[in-house]
């Protein structure tokens, strides 16, 4: 039993191969940099998008607080003032929503990257 | 030697990885080949799977060796690589190749008949048998690293061993016999 194990290694130490391809080594470090620099893209993309986000936020806020003293001071009756004003937030919360889904999105895909 | 080098790729020395490239590409090649069958598709997923081993390397805890980790990647891109192009195992019927064994006329032939002749036994058995044969007899690993690298059983690694060792030999007997007599 101990021979044929053995010779079985004998046997598989024939069996060793040679990488054939002579640049291979060249060829990973070629994409190895390709997708550090593809990754290095796709984190600005993020940084970007994050920064938009909260630039948004703010700004959105923002603009609710000038529209609502916007329309306070006009002459439009009290009901479509108080439509106008909900509407208005209405519309920045679905905005918000919408891309808070896209930043989750984007920080699951990150997750999957990383894995 | 292999932890100096991570911590050179990890502190951003880049071309410190083409260590690892260079140490490990024939065996991982001889992993991904027992796996995919073809060169060009075994060249295709040890690419990939280096490639892998260097954007997972901050998260390679050091517990195990490069290697073991390394032989992991490649066969789970192999496994991968073998679903996304259907890659399937030829119908390999163990009765139909059981013959007696010769070993004389294995000795009997020129050395590079002889490593032409076990590669294509190694090809022609089914993958699992094939990559168990490399890393144990090949690669020398222990049954504990093997399963670490592919998640087995150890019931199920020594059955793959065995049946590994029954196949390969009937593979051969067969492959000489054809040699032989061109049959």
């Amino acid at each position: 039993m101990e021979h044929k194990e053995e010779q079985l290694k004998a046997i598989m130490k024939l069996a060793e191969v040679k990488m054939p391809f002579d640049d291979f080594e060249d060829q990973v470090m070629l994409k190895i940099e390709q997708v550090e620099a593809e990754k290095k893209k796709l984190d600005r993309s993020r940084l970007y998008a994050l920064a938009f986000f909260a630039l948004g936020t703010v700004f959105g806020i923002g603009s609710n607080y000038l529209i609502a003293n916007y329309v306070a001071g006009s002459d439009l009756s009290a009901s479509l003032k108080n439509y106008v004003e909900i509407g208005s937030w209405l519309l920045y919360v679905v905005f918000i929503i919408l891309l808070s889904d896209k930043l989750w999105k984007l920080k699951g895909l990150q997750k999957a990257e990383n894995q | 030697m292999d932890n100096t080098h991570i911590a050179n790729v990890l502190s951003g020395d880049r071309h410190a990885f083409r260590y690892f490239i260079r140490t490990y590409k024939d065996m991982a090649f001889s992993v991904a080949l027992s796996m995919v069958k073809n060169e060009l598709m075994a060249e295709e997923v040890v690419q990939e799977s280096f490639v892998q081993a260097y954007l997972g390397l901050s998260s390679f805890q050091q517990r195990a060796k490069f290697s073991t980790w390394l032989y992991k990647i490649v066969l789970r891109t192999a496994s991968k690589y073998r679903q996304k192009h259907q890659l399937k195992d030829q119908e390999f019927i163990l009765e139909r190749h059981d013959q007696a064994y010769d070993e004389h006329a294995l000795n009997d032939m020129l050395r590079e008949e002889q490593k032409a002749l076990i590669n294509e036994a190694l090809m022609a058995i089914p993958s699992k048998e094939s990559v168990a044969l490399r890393l144990f007899y090949l690669e020398e690993l222990s049954l504990k690293e093997i399963i670490e690298i592919t998640g087995w059983s150890e019931s199920n690694l020594k059955v793959i061993l065995h049946r590994a060792r029954k196949s390969l030999h009937a593979t051969l007997t067969l492959l000489m016999k054809k040699s032989t007599y061109g049959t």
